[in-house]
């Protein structure tokens, strides 16, 4: 398992590179793997290159050397996958509804759902301890509900890689604290990356990280390494100092 | 529990609608015994006589043509209903329809054009050519901004609106003729055109409840669909096409008709939520209630004058939509 980005370049406008050249290697090993940053670094833009939403100007993406630039939108789905916590609409539907989206690349657009399916959708719901929710309406949610049906979704999906965009903004302590919980049972079946600032919490889940800022990686290694080594280069303060304050 | 809830409420909607048409075919005016009243029996066995060709009285007639416009009003509010579905789910945006993106002022222009100038080919592929070209022109100018892309297609609706009273007023039509196509009227239902619009509405229709959850899932967002395997690009394009196509074939006959493609998905949404195999069932049958009972009023408030259906949906739409800005709808 491992993903492998090769001299990615990706701007929102074709004269102005908002990631420049990237190249990373990301081994089995590494995962959970973190994309630390300040705001404006061009964290979500990389994980939007990564699951295809974005196609970058120059360069490749390969989830276990297959191109997922050049495949399927059903086949892209099987490598990888990805939690936009604060980007879903709440929408008048059935929870249930929303996770049984996970089931797409599965089932032809036309046609429902099987009692297989539906099974599947049941076990995902009780590892997660949202069944009391299947009948509620998506829109009633609070965010925290919402990105665990979110994350019900993705694991019905099972793509190989789960990618998770900040994944901490919006959660109050208790979601917050179950999250990291949640990030350990993905892991248990799939390889997650995700972005973040919070780094508190970068630092509970995730063993490795890519230090990003301008569009560029300035570091990829330990996170523990990280935090002494790369993060007054990445976040411009020394850690020391935002540890005297913040604690860790 | 909520299953029954949906299947009474468009179930209800069906009787309701088809209430409202016989309602329609019966008076033509709300003032009793100023016109001819047709029992929904009669209407029925004229309908019978009619399609099996046999020859028809003065009555049968009068008949005949209350029973095209009653089902040119409810095909193009069910068009109407899907277009403005589409519209909202693909762009994400509550606030659009086919008459505030300049769709429908667009396809009208294709329209007059083709009529006034005999252009080769039929009426409704200029309307629907224009129809996208419009929904392009908005789409381009509004890009990234719920309110921007209402703007662009309130200003292209106007400009094009202008083109079309132009061309009209420059081949002396009469004023009657330009308040027709600028407000929609339904005076001009034939056959044919009922017709035309059925088949373009079974086409729409079954391409979206084969397709429906696709729809729900971008609902949901773009992101989302993109990350669980949806064609996001293509279907959104597929959409888009059929909604531009399902408001082109009412615009293309009977002018503008506005904010039913609004308001008709929203009243919708209150009553089964957002799934789109119950919400656009129903919204067709809102649609095609208000636009029977809009043309039916518009007949007979002022008979024997008639009034533009638009005079009605724009009354009732335009209260409708400055609701959902004050409310907040857009944010």
């Amino acid at each position: 398992m491992s993903i492998v980005i090769k001299e990615l370049s990706f701007g929102y406008r074709n004269d102005r590179f908002t990631l420049k050249d990237i190249s990373l290697n990301v081994t089995q090993d590494m995962f959970p793997l973190a994309i630390v940053g300040p705001n404006g670094s061009g964290k979500t833009t990389l994980l939007k290159n990564l699951v295809g939403i974005y196609t970058p100007q120059r360069g490749h993406v390969y989830i276990d050397s297959v191109d997922i630039h050049r495949v399927s939108a059903r086949e892209r789905a099987s490598l990888v996958g990805v939690l936009f916590p604060d980007k879903a609409y709440p929408a008048s539907v059935p929870v249930i509804d929303v996770i049984m989206a996970g089931m797409y690349r599965f089932v032809k657009p036309i046609g429902g759902y099987t009692l297989q399916d539906m099974d599947k959708a049941y076990t995902v719901m009780k590892q997660l301890d949202i069944i009391h929710l299947k009948d509620r309406l998506f829109s009633t949610l609070s965010s925290g509900e919402r990105q665990l049906v979110l994350t019900a979704m993705v694991m019905l999906q099972s793509p190989k890689v789960i990618l998770l965009d900040e994944p901490t903004s919006f959660l109050d302590p208790y979601h917050r604290f179950i999250l990291v919980d949640i990030i350990r049972l993905l892991s248990e079946k799939h390889q997650v990356v995700l972005t973040s600032h919070d780094i508190e919490f970068v630092k509970a889940v995730a063993h490795f990280s890519v230090g990003i800022k301008d569009g560029k990686i300035i570091y990829t290694g330990r996170t523990d390494m990280f935090l002494q080594s790369a993060f007054e280069k990445v976040f411009g303060i020394p850690f020391t100092k935002y540890i005297g304050v913040f604690g860790l | 529990m909520k299953k029954y809830r949906q299947i009474i409420l468009i179930g209800g909607g069906f009787v309701l609608l088809l209430f409202t048409m016989l309602l329609a075919v019966s008076y033509s005016s709300i003032k009793r015994g100023q016109a001819i009243y047709i029992s929904p029996l009669l209407a029925i066995d004229v309908l019978i006589k009619w399609l099996s060709g046999s020859s028809l009285g003065v009555t049968d007639k009068i008949a005949i043509f209350r029973l095209q416009r009653v089902f040119a009003a409810a095909i193009s509010g069910m068009l109407l209903a899907i277009g403005g579905t589409l519209y909202q789910t693909t762009l994400g945006n509550p606030l659009v329809d086919p008459y505030l993106l300049g769709v429908s002022a667009g396809a009208s222009l294709g329209a007059v054009l083709s009529y006034r100038f005999h252009l080769p080919g039929p009426v409704w592929l200029y309307a629907f050519v224009f129809a996208l070209i419009a929904f392009s022109l908005s789409y381009v100018l509004g890009r990234g901004n719920r309110l921007k892309i209402v703007l662009s297609g309130v200003v292209i609706s106007s400009l094009v609106s202008a083109g079309i009273t132009l061309v009209l007023i420059m081949w002396n039509d009469s004023l009657h003729n330009i308040l027709a196509w600028l407000m929609g009227s339904f005076a001009m239902a034939d056959g044919k055109k009922v017709l035309l619009q059925s088949i373009v509405l079974i086409f729409v229709f079954l391409i979206i409840m084969a397709t429906h959850r696709v729809l729900d899932i971008m609902l949901i967002g773009d992101e989302v669909a993109h990350g669980v395997g949806v064609n996001v690009f293509r279907y959104r394009l597929l959409y888009l096409v059929l909604a531009s196509l399902a408001a082109a074939f009412v615009a293309a006959f009977y002018g503008i008709v506005s904010f039913v493609g609004l308001m008709a998905p929203h009243l919708a949404r209150l009553m089964v939520g957002d799934k789109h195999l119950s919400k656009i069932l129903l919204a067709m049958e809102i649609g095609a209630i208000l636009l029977v009972l809009g043309d039916f009023l518009s007949r007979g408030v002022m008979y024997p004058m008639e009034i533009p259906i638009g005079v009605f949906t724009s009354i009732v739409g335009g209260v409708f939509f400055l609701y959902l800005v004050v409310r907040g709808e857009w944010v």
